[in-house]
Formats: structure tokens, sequence, C-alpha cells
């Protein structure tokens, strides 16, 4: 029936805006940078992606893992080439954000002139599909699915269970004092945005089978996944998971009954219901920021 | 001669935009992204009275400054409370759900196709013609959103703002109403960009989405900081150095060049080495 | 002495922490009260919830015979309660007389009349110019006036700090560790001019300290608080003989040179 299959479907993008989500919610408790380049890292991937696979001919197994290391390195190049001289010279919040902006710009106007403003699609033909009673599933379900399962239980396990993911929630929770006790901030911020940036770079390698790569599609991605960040509760990395899936199936079951145009006004409606009336998210959990 | 003429205005209006967000982000440390949403609400409010309505250019003009500042009051009273990231935020919500529903609510916005054939202004009888009498109105509209904002910047206005900006919990210790003195001024500034919009409408006779679309908050943005924060010269500088600076590439390369995509790349990278290099600008007052 | 401000069984947690838990006290109009304890005691806590920044589950704060409870932090302000912080907060762009002018509300400050009549010129802003450039004399920056406030030492924005907290002319002034950070000579200066507040210009002080010369010299009352709690509240000489319970409480030695 059509409501199951966009609840599937919705599971499928929700499960890439979560991994954004997350990939940006890890940078911005990391670092408190709000780092909205992330999109033209996201995008970033597509294009490693296209790169890899098609002029490279790189089979799809090779060329997959390659992008996303790619879009790893990607953002850790943007942290030292942008952020970190903004940090040595103490620019606050507002400048690093602005700063981000200018590179999210840079960046997408680049794709653009590189590749043009076309959607490049990566295979010709359909995916693979195989039908599950009324519901139809295509590869990407299934791809979705499986790194949705695997990826953050990995990451859980890693913030709570290794050094480095350790040494990444002290930074989160007080970067004075993890600084204090001989945390090397620096290094630390490279690791965070290399892992953040390849969460979404896990994101957009299986969206961009389904979609194809553009210069803009990080911009939507990005801004259901800032969504998902609130919703969830900022501070919160499984709020932001969950905030990702539940928007992605509230858009995709919005679909029933308003047109897809309105898709937008559905996220951000939720969006301002949420700063208005639940600042804290659904967990109820918000990041400290100075008030007295 | 008609194209330099183009250019002026072009400066002129953008400067106009860049000064009042000055007003919010400059002054008031209030990072607003919904400010190119409220030049589009200003131009589409214009057109549409004019055109569908039959109003007068004046009155049209003015219920699009109240119109807006009204909205812009709305939406800041639930938003403006909410500390700076959240905010940021929200104004990209809101500019989102404006684009949207400028393209969706069709009887009074005509869609995706814009409003064509919005008149020009006239005093009597008199109706300003393109070429340089619609350059000296909009020189003498420009002129006096800048009169009326250096008047903001050498009042107690300005340092009250600027308390505001610097340090909001003191502010509010010295018995400054912080949250009523925000949304004052949010819209004061979206009051102000309608009427930069207005002048578009005007000057274009045609207004259309494309123009209020994310990039051009960005370019604005970008004008605000490349020009310098806290400054009036900074916001006539700023769109000046963005827009001719650009046009000089039309006598270098040529066809064949993706100019909109080159000028992007240039804000991005011009917001970038700002930032880095000379926070405060060319000609401002402050660094971000 | 008449009790201007009271404070009667506030409490608060957060987050499950019981960061004030039924406190009363009472500070009284022309005479310094110190407010002392450890660390995370809940001292600032209390300043934040009388002031408005924080609220507070039960109580009753009462200023001049009428409750702040319920009242929006620049209310509280306007009602007459001024406070300092522990770091200065100066306004690091303005000059230390515009500091000061910032905190005088005046028709200038509205659009319309900053628009139409609110330059320099006009005569509100030269009032207040002359009642800040009072203040500074007061406190002694009058020599600093025009210069850019981030310029001062330490010292001279803890007192520029304490310039703008005056220029209400509010009834009682809640200090946050007026001397931390300061040498004995500003930290004379500073105990002389808080003398003078109350003596001269009929202040009352309520002052979070840790230094205890300072509290033991110029207070007239002391409250102790403990985590969360008054424990302990009377004149310098009532806590001095509980000097034993005062030292296991702040964990150290109280020096035997005290009168």
């Amino acid at each position: 029936m059509l409501l199951l299959q966009l609840f599937i479907n919705g599971l499928a993008s929700g499960a890439i805006y979560a991994l954004t989500a997350v990939g940006f919610a890890l940078i911005y408790n990391g670092t408190r940078i709000f780092h909205i380049a992330h999109g033209a890292v996201f995008a970033f991937g597509g294009y490693a992606l296209y790169l890899f696979a098609l002029p490279l001919g790189l089979p799809w197994i090779v060329a997959l893992p390659a992008a996303v290391i790619a879009t790893a390195a990607f953002g850790a190049l943007m942290d030292t080439l942008v952020y970190r001289p903004l940090r040595k010279r103490g620019t606050g919040p507002a400048g690093m954000f602005i700063a981000s902006i200018g590179a999210l710009t840079f960046a997408q106007a680049m794709y653009s002139l590189v590749f043009g403003t076309d959607t490049i699609n990566l295979h010709q033909g359909g995916l693979p599909t195989f039908d599950i009673g009324e519901v139809t599933l295509t590869a990407v379900h299934v791809v979705a699915a499986m790194v949705a399962l695997v990826v953050f239980p990995v990451l859980q396990l890693f913030l709570t269970r290794t050094r480095w993911g350790r040494a990444i929630r002290a930074l989160a929770d007080n970067p004075r004092l993890a600084v204090v006790r001989g945390i090397d901030a620096e290094r630390l911020y490279v690791v965070i945005f290399a892992l953040g940036s390849a969460l979404a770079g896990l994101g957009v390698v299986i969206i961009a089978f389904d979609l194809g790569v553009r210069p803009d599609m990080g911009f939507t991605v990005m801004f259901v996944a800032l969504v998902a960040v609130i919703v969830g509760g900022v501070g919160y990395l499984p709020g932001a998971a969950a905030g990702g899936f539940l928007l992605g199936i509230t858009q995709s079951l919005s679909l029933w009954q308003l047109s897809g145009r309105w898709q937008d006004v559905v996220v951000f409606g939720a969006l301002l219901a949420f700063l208005v009336f639940r600042p804290q998210g659904i967990f109820g959990h918000m990041l400290v920021t100075r008030r007295v | 001669m008609d194209y330099t003429l183009h250019l002026v205005v072009l400066v002129l209006i953008y400067a106009s935009l860049v000064v009042s967000l000055d007003l919010l982000i400059g002054h008031t440390g209030i990072l607003s992204f919904a400010h190119a949403a409220f030049y589009g609400i200003g131009a589409y409010a214009t057109a549409s009275l004019t055109v569908y309505g039959g109003w007068d250019w004046f009155s049209a003009m003015i219920a699009a400054v109240v119109i807006t500042a009204a909205i812009a009051a709305l939406v800041g009273i639930p938003t403006l409370r909410l500390g700076g990231d959240y905010f940021i935020l929200a104004m990209f919500g809101f500019q989102l759900i404006v684009i949207t529903l400028i393209l969706n609510l069709e009887p009074i916005t005509n869609g995706p196709f814009g409003i064509r054939n919005v008149p020009r202004p006239s005093i009597g009888s008199f109706h300003v013609q393109s070429g340089l009498g619609m350059v000296l109105f909009i020189a003498a509209v420009t002129g006096i959103i800048f009169w009326a904002h250096w008047r903001f910047a050498r009042s107690p206005m300005k340092a009250m703002l600027h308390a505001i900006r610097d340090d909001e919990t003191v502010a509010m210790s010295l018995g400054i109403d912080v949250v009523r003195t925000k949304i004052l001024v949010f819209a004061i500034g979206a009051g102000f960009a309608a009427l930069s919009g207005a002048l578009m409408a005007f000057y274009f006779r045609y207004v259309t989405a494309n123009s209020f679309v994310l990039s051009t908050i960005i370019l604005l943005w970008a004008m605000l900081f490349v020009g310098g924060s806290c400054s009036i010269a900074g916001a006539i500088v700023g769109p000046a150095i963005l827009i001719l600076f650009p046009e000089l590439f039309r006598f270098v390369g040529g066809e064949g060049l993706d100019i909109p995509n080159i000028q992007e790349a240039l804000y991005g990278l011009l917001l970038i080495l700002v930032m880095i290099f000379r926070p405060q600008g060319l000609v401002g007052r402050r660094a971000a | 002495m008449e009790a201007i401000l009271e404070v009667e069984e506030i409490s608060q947690s957060f987050g499950g922490l019981r960061a004030v838990d039924k406190a009363s006290f009472s500070a009284n109009d022309t005479e310094i009260t110190s407010l002392i304890g450890p660390n995370g005691a809940g001292k600032t806590t209390i300043f934040n919830i009388i002031t408005g920044f924080l609220p507070c589950e039960s109580g009753k704060i009462v200023f001049r015979g009428q409750s702040v409870r319920e009242l929006e932090p620049f209310e509280i302000a306007r009602r007459g309660i001024a406070r300092t912080f522990q770091d200065p907060r100066v306004f690091p762009d303005m000059t230390v007389l515009e500091n000061v002018i910032v905190g005088i509300r005046q028709k200038g400050e509205r659009p319309l009349w900053a628009l139409l009549r609110g330059g320099r010129v006009n005569a509100e802003w030269r009032r207040a110019r002359e009642r800040a450039e009072a203040i500074l004399s007061t406190v002694g920056l009058i020599d600093r006036a025009n210069d850019p406030a981030r310029d001062l030492s330490f010292g001279e924005q803890r007192f520029l700090s304490i310039a703008r907290s005056l220029v209400g002319d509010p009834a009682i002034i809640m200090m946050d560790e007026p001397t931390v950070g300061l040498d004995r000579g500003t930290s004379a200066k500073l105990l002389e001019l808080m003398t003078r507040l109350v003596e001269v210009e009929h202040k009352a002080l309520l002052v979070i300290e840790h230094n205890m010369d300072v509290v033991m010299s110029v207070s007239a009352k002391v409250v102790l608080l403990v985590q969360g709690a008054v424990v302990a509240s009377g004149t310098p000489a009532e806590i001095r003989r509980n000097r034993s319970m005062v030292d296991a409480y702040l964990g150290r030695k109280h020096a035997a040179a005290s009168h």
C-alpha cells in the first residue's frame, strides 16, 4: 500500500539525513563551529565518487570507499585551510560561520564551473529492485539500511571505548578543561572533521546512485540535517540520528497529501515549531551556551 | 552611458540593503539571514498592490514597508529569544518558507512567473521615466535610507544597540529591555529592506522570486563584511566592489564564461580571505 | 536597620542537583552584607536568581516591600537592584564614558527620536553625560573618560563596572567578588569606595567575597552559604565566634591576626 511504501522510502532518505546530521553534530559539538559548509563536503563526496567511478573507471567496490575517504580528507582540509587560521586569530563563532558560508559558496560555485550545473548520473538505467509484498525495495533502500545499522553502533563504540573517542567527548564537554589535561586540540579537530565528513561521505555515496550528482545537492540535505539536529536536541548525537529518520519519514509521508513542492515547508514548519515550543528537542538536550 | 547608470542604480540599491543589514548585524549583533526575504516581500507587496490592486505607487510603497515590518515583528517575537545558532537556523527556514510561499500563492504573486509592468513612480502628472530621472529618484530614496542610518549611528540608540551586541546579559542588568529592542530593530531593518525592495520593483518594473534567493543574502553578507561593518562608507564600498569588479570580466573573458558562478566563487573566496586577513573589512570599524 | 532585600526560602535545582536549598537571608539598607561560602556553594546562583537571570522553584524575593520574583532582569534592574559580575565585562568597543552613559535610559534611544532629535546635541544627552562624568569622578576614573574601555587595566575595568552599575541610582548594589584579581592597593581603594557608597550615597551593598579580611573589616552582616543552604548569619563578631565552624566549612585556618 502507498503509505507503507512512502514509509520505507522515508526510512531510506532518513538514513541519509541521519548520517549527515550526525556528521554535522559531531563537528558542532566537538568544535562549536557552525560548519554549514558541511553541505559542500557532502557534495564533494558525490563528485569524488563520480570521478573515481566514471572517468577513472575504478570498480565500484573500490570507488565507493575511496569516495568516502576523499570526503573525509576534504573536510579535514577545510578545517586546516579555513578554520584553523581563524582559530589562530581568535575569531569568534560569528566569524567562523561567515567563513563557512564563504567556503560553501566557493565550493558550490567551483563544482558548477568544473562539472557544470546539470545533474550527472552515475549509471544508466534503473536500480535493481525487488518486491516484498506490496512494497518495492531498491538497492538504495537496502544499502541505506545496512549502512545505518552498521555505522551508528560502530560510531557509538568508537566514541565510548576508544581513546580518540573519549578525547573527542572530553573536548565537546569542556574545551578548556580538555586542553588543560593535555589533549592536543588541533590534532583532534582534524580527526573530528575527518570523522564527521566521512559520515557525510557515506550518506552521499548512497544517494548519488539514486539521484545523481549536482552542485547544490548538499544544500537540501544540509538543511534537513540541521533541522534534525534541533529536533533531536543539540548536543545529543543519537538525537540527531533519530531526528534525521523522523524527518525523512515525515517528509515522505507528507507526499501522501501534499504535493512535492510543499516538502520544504513541512520540514521548516517542523523546525520553527520546535524552535518556538521545544528548542531542547525531543530528547531534551541543549548544548549549554553561556547565558549569564 | 545607460549601462553605467544601471550599475550605479544597482550599487545604490544594494548599498541601501547593506546599510540596513548592518544595523542588524553590525550594530545589534542580530545575524539575520532573512534580510533578502524581507527585501522580496517588500518588492512583491509593492508590485502586487500596484499591478493587481491598482494602488498608486506611493501608497503601495508605504504599505509594503509596514506589512514587511509587521511580518518581521511577528517572526522576531518567538525567534529572537533564541541563542545565535538557533536564530540563524530559524532565519534560514523563514527565508525558504517565504520563497515557497511566493512561488505558490499564485493569486497575489503570479507564482514562478513574477509580476510585470510595475508602474513607474509619478508626482502629479510628472512620470519618472527611465534614465536619469529614475536614477535621481532612486538616489533620493536611498539617500533618505542612508541619512536615517547615519542619524541612528550618531544617537544614543547606537550605544544601546552596541551594548546588546557585546553583552546581552550586562545590557539587561543595566535596565535595557533587550528582547523588545531586538524585535523593534529587527522590524525596522526589515522595513528598510522592504523599501529597497520597492525601489527594485519600480526600477526593473518586474519582480521574480529569483532575486531573493539564498545567494542574494549571501551576497549581502559578503558585501557587508568586505566593505566593513558599522560603517556607512563600508555599506557603499562593499556593493561597489562586488558589483563592479565582476564587470571587469566582461571585458576580459567575454562569451563562454559562466559569469554568475565565477562571481559566486569570488564572493565565497573573498568572504574567507576577509575573515582571515581583514575581518573589519576595508573601511569598517569592527571585526565580526 | 531596615531590610531592603529579603530572600525567603528560595530553592532551585538543576538537573537533579539542588543548587539552592531553602536559603533565607536579608540585606539591610545602608549596610554592607557579605555572602561567603566555599566554591560551588551557590552564591552566584543566588545572585542570578535575585536578579532574574535564573528561575527559582519556590520561595520569596522581596525588595523594598515588593516581590520581584517573577520579573525580567531588566525590570529588576530598573526597580533599583544593580549588580556587577565576576568578570568586569566592560563593553570593549566603547569609551569609558560611553560605557557609563549606556546605562542611562533616555529618549534618544528610541528610533523615532534618534532620527529626528536624538543627536549628541540634545539636552537630555548632555545631562546624561554630566551624570556619567560625575559618577566617573566618584569612582576615580574621570581621567580616562575618553579612552577605549578595552585599554583599561583589570582594576580600572572593575571600577568601571561598578560605575556602570551606579548610573541607575540603585538602592542596592550586588557585587560578585569585587576584590578578586586586585592587588592590595587597588583592593583598599575599592573598599574605600564601597564604604563611601554606603555612608555617603546611602546605598545598600550585598557582596560575594572570598577575602576574609575584606569581609570582616567592612561588613555589617555576614551570611555563610554552604551547598546552597544558609548555615550561619550574623555580625562579623558573631561569625568569628563561630570560627571553628566557619573554618571547617571553608576548609582552612582563619588568620589569627584578625581583629
